[in-house]
């Protein structure tokens, strides 16, 4: 430092100040900014659009990859009564919750759209060895829904791909790359925070009304295990925490209901 | 000072410096050029982001460091308190980009009296 003149001095400043903001309103900008637009513009979202996004995409699902249920009408009406418990007891959204059976391509899955169709597939139905089991992800897509998850999803996704454009303006391929990189790790990250908060609800509600959570860690073991997916230790690229983390996070969750009690 | 005393200044301090020996004019510009700043890239600095970094181009590095650190605290926290911190400098350092040549010819100014106080005491062809 005592070697350069004034000049050369108020540069290096300049440039590492400018390094440290750079990274400072990104890193900002991305975990609180963009979060927080998301939540307000949600908000202001009509019901109708919601509505009718939740229609496209089931209507979408239903040509490309999902197919009818095989699952018998009885288990069906089954499973819809405890959902509409479920709803009438947990819900406080204005949405209108209905729950279908679809065959998945041998996926035991389940999915929330916004409005508050669920979709569970047949081999995670098939898989559940008890129903306990199905209520603890049912909770979970609940709380997908609750959360208005699907829309913030959309939002932050839209907010993001600007916010990167604007920032980094027209680049180089090698630099595009890098972007659409960028927005699939933060995208992801979103994503399994979504998740991890899903899994939080389903947990507290297992334990406040079974006093017990351990049937969703047992069903998300099962699914993990059907799934073609190897479990890698690191997630960074994925939409969902891996199955520990989860697994972690629910005995978190417990433990703090447990000391609050 | 508004624009156009410090154009009376800079008229008045060339003239002085009009006077110089050849020698010492050599040296003046030498001195000059190496100090002299730019009004465009003291306002771009402050667009660029409000955090002060215009402060430290005129070597003004205690105030430049100061906005630096209340420009990192708020946005470091933007949940809470963070915005007022940010729009309290916005408030405090915006006026300096629509005042940007102004502040940047007075400096330029001082650095010419300055370079020209240097060349005069050096030199004993005044």
């Amino acid at each position: 430092m005592s070697n350069l003149n004034q000049d050369q001095r108020n540069a290096l400043y300049i440039g590492v100040t400018t390094i440290l903001l750079c990274i400072t309103v990104a890193y900002q900008s991305f975990f609180v900014g963009i979060p927080y637009l998301t939540k307000k513009i949600a908000e202001i979202i009509p019901l109708s659009m919601v509505k009718s996004l939740d229609d496209i995409s089931l209507e979408s699902l239903d040509n490309d990859i999902l197919y009818p249920s095989n699952i018998n009408v009885k288990r069906q009406q089954e499973l819809i009564q405890i959902f509409q418990d479920l709803v009438n007891k947990h819900s406080e959204a204005e949405r209108e919750y209905t729950l279908i059976f679809r065959s998945w391509n041998n996926t035991a899955n389940a999915l929330a759209l916004p409005y508050g169709t669920i979709i569970l597939s047949d081999n995670l139905v098939e898989i559940a060895e008890n129903n306990h089991q199905i209520i603890a992800v049912l909770l979970h897509e609940i709380a997908h829904v609750e959360q208005n998850h699907g829309i913030k999803d959309l939002i932050s996704s839209s907010l993001l791909m600007v916010s990167i454009s604007f920032a980094l303006g027209d680049i180089s391929t090698i630099g595009d790359l890098l972007a659409q990189g960028a927005i699939l790790g933060i995208e992801t990250k979103y994503s399994r925070d979504i998740e991890i908060q899903s899994d939080s609800f389903s947990a507290n509600i297992l334990l406040t009304e079974y006093g017990d959570t351990t049937s969703l860690p047992e069903i998300l073991t099962l699914i993990s295990q059907q799934s073609e997916l190897p479990e890698t230790g690191n997630n960074w690229l994925n939409s969902h925490p891996n199955l520990e983390s989860r697994i972690n996070n629910i005995k978190v969750q417990t433990k703090k209901v447990f000391e609050l009690r | 000072m508004n624009i156009n005393e410090l154009k009376i200044e800079e008229e008045r301090l060339r003239a002085d410096i009009s006077k110089l020996s050849l020698v010492d004019k050599k040296l003046y510009y030498q001195i000059e050029q190496q100090l002299i700043k730019d009004p465009d890239t003291y306002a771009v600095l402050n667009w660029f982001l409000p955090a002060g970094i215009h402060h430290f181009y005129l070597g003004k590095s205690i105030r430049g460091l100061i906005n630096v650190v209340l420009m990192l605290l708020g946005l470091f926290t933007l949940d809470s308190y963070g915005v007022l911190i940010i729009i309290g400098i916005l408030l405090i350092e915006l006026p300096q980009l629509f005042k940007s040549q102004s502040i940047v010819f007075e400096y330029n100014n001082n650095v010419m009296k300055t370079a020209l106080k240097k060349v005069q005491n050096k030199s004993p062809y005044v």
